[in-house]
């Protein structure tokens, strides 16, 4: 079995995830892919080990927050230096726990499953 | 002790035979010595219902009751919660402005939401519901869709507010919910 680093949002990131950008206000999904989500993912990939994403203990995920981490962790932003992940590979080596919100997991899949398909 | 009651209970039992005894044989009633089989089945049948309508009938019927108003009650909360949302939304539309607290709030519920969809999928699965399954799916699906329109785009930026457009939007798929809602609880009452 593949070693696994935890990641647990409300402790590392912010019990409060809020927006988007970070020019619509703090603790924002793009700050998160950016600073938090792709460089463990990136490290992951190459010391081929799983993420596992504790995503509990938050006040809860706007749907803009989501999309833009997990969409953009598959998409990339070219802008932040952030090279696309292939969609394949990123679930290989994600793993998302949510009690919390036991549907989450579902819709993060499915940004990343739309973020996957070329617009 | 047990001595005493079983002395008691067989007194009272002798005691039983020979009354029965003595209007057996009194001249006042008249008793046939043969059997009539009609009568024998309708006595038995008298018998059995006498036992299957309280002992199996009715525990059955009070259990699904029971369960019925469980799961209707869980619908109710759950609509109940949505409804909460959908205030607040209200409460937010342009020229109004959503608060950080209402935007939190909003994420909380939809958190509740999904939790509680979760656990009925469970009570369904457990009292036998097989038939809710594709209406527990549609609103899963309809929770999301929700959650897109009224969590997606600027929200909780500072002064952020619906415009009318995203309000009609949202409050379409909400009145759907509530539809759906509605209909589950029909649904499980005409089961």
């Amino acid at each position: 079995m593949e070693k696994q680093v935890i990641y647990k949002v409300a402790k590392e990131f912010t019990p409060t995830p809020g927006v988007r950008s970070p020019k619509e206000g703090n603790f924002s999904g793009e700050e998160f892919l950016s600073k938090h989500l792709y460089p463990k993912m990136v490290q992951a990939i190459e010391e081929k080990f799983t993420l596992v994403i504790d995503l509990d203990g938050t006040a809860g995920y706007a749907t803009s927050f989501l999309e833009a981490a997990f969409g953009g962790l598959i998409r990339g932003c070219e802008a932040d230096g952030l090279k696309a992940i292939d969609l394949n590979v990123a679930k290989k080596h994600l793993k998302l726990i949510s009690h919390d919100d036991p549907y989450l997991e579902e819709e993060i899949e499915e940004y990343m499953q739309e973020a996957a398909v070329p617009a | 002790m047990i001595r005493k009651i079983i002395i008691a209970g067989a007194s009272i039992f002798l005691l039983l035979v020979i009354i029965l005894g003595f209007i057996w044989h009194s001249k006042y009633f008249k008793t046939e010595r043969d059997i009539n089989v009609v009568d024998l089945a309708t006595f038995g049948l008298t018998l059995f219902l006498a036992w299957y309508v309280p002992n199996i009938l009715e525990k059955k019927a009070t259990g699904t009751r029971f369960e019925k108003e469980m799961l209707i009650r869980h619908i109710e909360r759950l609509r109940d919660s949505f409804g909460v949302i959908q205030n607040i939304v209200n409460q937010a539309t342009l020229p109004l402005m959503m608060t950080p607290e209402q935007g939190l709030q909003i994420n909380s519920v939809l958190a509740d939401l999904s939790r509680s969809l979760t656990q009925f999928n469970k009570l369904i699965e457990v009292c036998g519901y097989k038939e809710l399954e594709a209406d527990k799916e549609l609103l899963v699906r309809k929770r999301i869709g929700y959650k897109q329109k009224v969590t997606g785009g600027q929200f909780q930026q500072q002064n952020f507010g619906y415009n009318s457009v995203q309000a009609a939007s949202i409050a379409t798929t909400y009145s759907e919910i509530e539809m759906t809602c509605s209909l589950i609880i029909i649904k499980i009452n005409r089961y």
